[in-house]
């Protein structure tokens, strides 16, 4: 190419580009210049602002309208028995309906089913009633056979999802009318209405004849042919870049008022954040670092809520010294997790005294609280046997105590808070080194069979039914999730079969007595829920939002035509 | 010349076998494995064997390598463990959009740095040279992924004048102005870089000819000025970049996985970094034997360029 022919090459190139830009200059579908100047956006916020957007009635739904929405990431499956990550689960709830579902308490309400089941006195037969106004996306109605087509399949020897234990305890399954299912169990099971029903109902007429563990790579559940009850159905899934949702009309529940959906998909937060800054996207979830930034854009609206989830320091309880309940008590109380919420998460979360959610009809105010005392600290240190020498250093068995905390670097807060925490127990002479390992990398170190940690901070997305067992019950250590081994057998008394209580006060009751023992034992160090946040453009109505993060009852949401 | 790409295609394939080999051994020795991943506190231990089954984890790594390779070789990448869906399909949905990026950042590169090298080395230590040089040392300094952030911040967020990302307007009919309105900010970050490097590379080389005895002699003969540089010297000054362009190739795959990431770009860049994260062992060897290719790919269309740019050079 001449020389002259490359710069006019080049000429046209930047010419080209200026032309595209002029295209753009006003060109943007939605204009996040529009809203009013007067009331920033940043002034909502908190609790506040969630009361007002979920108690809000400004004006009548209207139908109509599309919003776009920042997804984090793409879901895996999109079947109830097999979807088991985040990104999966909040979008099989916008195209799935079960037989009950959640409500904004996070207490279990009726979907599908008409009312909530009739339970025999002795706790053993379930009675559930369908609504006969139930059709799935192609128009099929929604009968018995789904539900027991559905549930059977988690029974199924050849099903190699994860759920099995959530039907553990299912005789049979019966449809024993059109719109009545019959459940027998072989023992009670508390549990049963808010794990198990609450799994949205697959059609039978489409995988009836899929063998269960075929389901799972089946198109039915990996692409845009999905069908099922919700309120949405997935129109398109154009994979790595959308998935676009449109309006199921003959949804059996309020809504939904939107036409159009779309899960704009994108991993990088920040690329979202940017998106919803040029108004590229109209809704995101924000996370607490980008929390001022969210906030001060116009006409966006920052909702908050308590998260559904917790932090804790886990510690390891087969490394001396931390076996001794009185040892962990002390790391707890030279914690200031209040300083801590206060200054790496602007307070943006609640200090945690109690292992599981204030929301739960298990959670109980009646709790010890460790208060932040680093001189009682240093005290119950030298009762387990601690020495302060000359340099201030504590010394456990001769030496300067010292341990890891390991997490993982993929939280943002956890990462700052540990060099806190690592910064507090200095204060008391005891040296904490802290170490961030990619998540894959992290797990293999502190789960089955490597164990190798000293203490890890973590956070547990928290089950809506309360049982403990999992967690903390001693025969949870070879294969479960109580990797700190916490061994109590106080706690493996109490808690034991607390799904078999039928009356729900009295599984309350031994749910409580069983958490107030983890607590007394200080098994894990509770340190805080977070505040999990959503922001939204002003025009979208009727937004709703759960402690869990997800598209709560998107079907009510609404867009206001100007 | 048929016979030497037929020779050099066959080495290729005890190459590629050692690179699958090592790869597959790597991907194993990396922490944590794919089941880890699925946290549920309810899974019993039973299941979690049989989802390991299902994997075929259970088996040895040999075993497991044997089993992988008769797939391949039968051209079956397997499925994801992740989304189960099938790793070929997975692929090349999103391989036109890196190859588009790629494209389009090779032929900036080429078409900015040859010739502003080329300026640079006739006119050596002119003004323009020192501008040029100052400009390439920046380009080669800036990180991509920062640069790709500043030009969101400023082009995209405060004056709206790109999108913010993505290969198109969503919902849109295909529209080839969006379409390059989309790509020209991640194309210019992931040319940049390599702009500089080239700039810097054709540079040396030009002055390295320049002061050869058959430029010389071309201007004694009394060539014209543009005779001389373009048909005499930059020929063989060309011969230096082929090797830079052949190493440059298999980069953009790297390169693109930051950029593919910042801008939303639905490429098998993006795919990569996913797939481990999450240990989908099927996905992460397909896309490293694809980047083994590739390399292998770039090395040979350097040499069989050689030939083409010098025509003493005959296989």
């Amino acid at each position: 190419m001449g020389k002259k022919a490359y710069w006019l090459f080049l000429s046209m190139v930047l010419a080209l580009g200026l032309v595209l830009t002029a295209c753009n200059g006003g060109g943007e579908d939605v204009d996040t210049e529009g809203g009013d100047d007067a009331d920033p956006a940043g002034e909502d916020e908190g609790e506040d602002a969630a009361e007002d957007e979920n108690g809000e009635a400004a004006g009548e739904p209207q139908e109509g309208g599309e919003i776009i929405i920042g997804q984090p990431g793409e879901p895996n499956n999109l079947h109830s028995a097999y979807a088991s990550d985040t990104q999966s689960t909040d979008i099989v709830r916008m195209i799935h309906a079960g037989v009950l579902r959640y409500n904004e308490d996070m207490e279990m309400e009726p979907d599908v089913a008409a009312e909530m089941p009739e339970v025999s006195e002795d706790g053993l037969t379930y009675t559930i009633e369908l609504r006969d106004d139930v059709y799935f996306h192609d128009g099929e109605q929604l009968t018995a056979d789904d539900v027991v087509f559905t549930y059977e399949v988690f029974l199924d020897d050849d099903y190699t999802g994860n759920r099995i234990t959530q039907f553990d305890r299912v005789d049979h399954i019966e449809a024993t009318d059109e719109f009545e299912v019959t459940i027998e169990l072989s023992e009670p099971d508390a549990a049963l209405e808010a794990s198990a029903l609450g799994f949205e109902i697959m059609p039978e007429h489409i995988l009836g004849d899929v063998a269960a563990d075929e389901q799972e790579d089946h198109e039915f559940s990996t692409s845009d042919a999905v069908v099922g009850a919700g309120p949405l159905q997935l129109a398109e899934w154009d994979h790595g870049t959308s998935l676009t949702l449109e309006a199921h009309d003959e949804y059996h529940g309020e809504g939904p008022y939107l036409d159009t959906v779309t899960l704009r998909l994108a991993e990088d937060a920040n690329a979202i954040l940017a998106m919803l800054q040029a108004g590229e996207v109209d809704h995101a979830n924000i996370r607490p670092q980008d929390l001022e930034t969210a906030e001060a854009i116009d006409g966006v609206t920052v909702v908050a809520e308590t998260g559904y989830n917790y932090n804790y320091i886990g510690w390891n309880h087969d490394r001396p010294p931390f076996d001794d309940p009185g040892v962990r008590r002390a790391m707890t109380m030279a914690i200031d997790r209040e300083a801590i919420i206060d200054g790496v998460l602007q307070g943006h979360a609640e200090i945690a005294h109690f292992p599981h959610h204030p929301m739960s009809w298990a959670y109980s105010d009646d709790i010890e609280e460790v208060p932040y005392d680093p001189e009682g600290a240093v005290e119950l240190l030298e009762e387990a046997g601690f020495e302060q020498n000359e340099e201030g250093q504590m010394e456990y068995e001769g030496e300067p105590f010292s341990f890891e905390l390991l997490t993982n670097q993929e939280s943002h807060a956890r990462v700052d808070w540990v060099v806190v925490v690592q910064d507090m127990l200095a204060d008391i002479g005891i040296d904490v080194q802290t170490d961030t390992m990619e998540f894959g990398a992290y797990l293999d170190r502190i789960q089955p069979p490597n164990w190798d940690f000293d203490a890890i901070a973590g956070a547990w997305s928290l089950g809506i039914d309360p049982d403990p067992e999992p967690l903390w019950h001693s025969d949870n250590y070879e294969q479960g999730q109580n990797n700190i081994h916490y061994n109590s057998e106080e706690f493996d008394e109490l808690a034991e079969d607390n799904r078999s209580f039928v009356d729900q006060d009295e599984r309350a009751e031994a749910i409580q007595a069983a958490y107030a023992q983890v607590t007394e034992d200080q098994a894990y160090t509770f340190m805080y829920y977070p505040d999990i946040h959503q922001a939204h453009i002003d025009e979208i109505q009727g937004f709703q939002m759960s402690p869990r993060g997800d598209y709560f009852r998107i079907e009510e949401w609404w867009v206001e035509e100007e | 010349m048929t016979a030497y790409i037929i020779r050099r295609i066959l080495m290729t394939i005890p190459i590629l076998i050692g690179i699958s080999i090592i790869s597959f051994g790597i991907m194993q020795f990396a922490p944590g494995e794919p089941t880890a991943l699925d946290l549920d506190p309810n899974i019993s231990p039973e299941d979690r064997e049989a989802q390991l089954e299902e994997m075929g984890l259970n088996d040895p790594i040999p075993v497991q390598y044997l089993r992988w390779a008769g797939n391949i070789l039968q051209g079956d990448l397997g499925s994801s463990f992740i989304t189960n869906r099938d790793v070929a399909t997975m692929i090349t949905e999103r391989l036109p959009n890196t190859l588009v990026l790629m494209i389009t950042s090779t032929v900036m590169t080429m078409v900015v740095a040859i010739p502003i090298g080329i300026v640079s080395a006739i006119r050596q230590y002119s003004k323009r040279d020192y501008v040029f040089t100052f400009a390439s040392f920046f380009g080669v300094s800036i990180p991509n992924f920062w640069l790709g952030l500043m030009l969101i911040i400023f082009l995209s967020v405060q004056l709206g004048w790109f999108p913010v990302g993505g290969v198109g307007t969503l919902g849109g009919e295909f529209n080839l102005f969006d379409r390059l309105h989309h790509l020209l900010l991640p194309a210019l970050v992931l040319a940049t870089a390599d702009m500089a490097q080239m700039t810097r590379y054709t540079r040396t080389s030009m002055l390295e000819v320049k002061n050869q005895d058959y430029v010389r002699t071309a201007r004694a003969k009394g060539f014209k000025e543009g005779k001389v540089v373009y048909k005499h010297a930059l020929r063989n000054a060309l011969m230096p970049l082929i090797t830079m362009f052949g190493l440059l190739l298999p980069t953009f795959i790297g390169g693109s996985v930051v950029v593919e990431q910042i801008f939303t770009w639905p490429g098998i860049g993006q795919l990569f970094l996913d797939s481990t994260f999450q240990r989908d062992y099927p996905v992460i060897m397909a896309l490293t034997m694809f980047g083994a290719v590739l390399v292998v790919l770039g090395n040979l269309i350097a040499d069989i360029l050689y030939a083409v740019v010098d025509p003493r050079i005959e296989y």
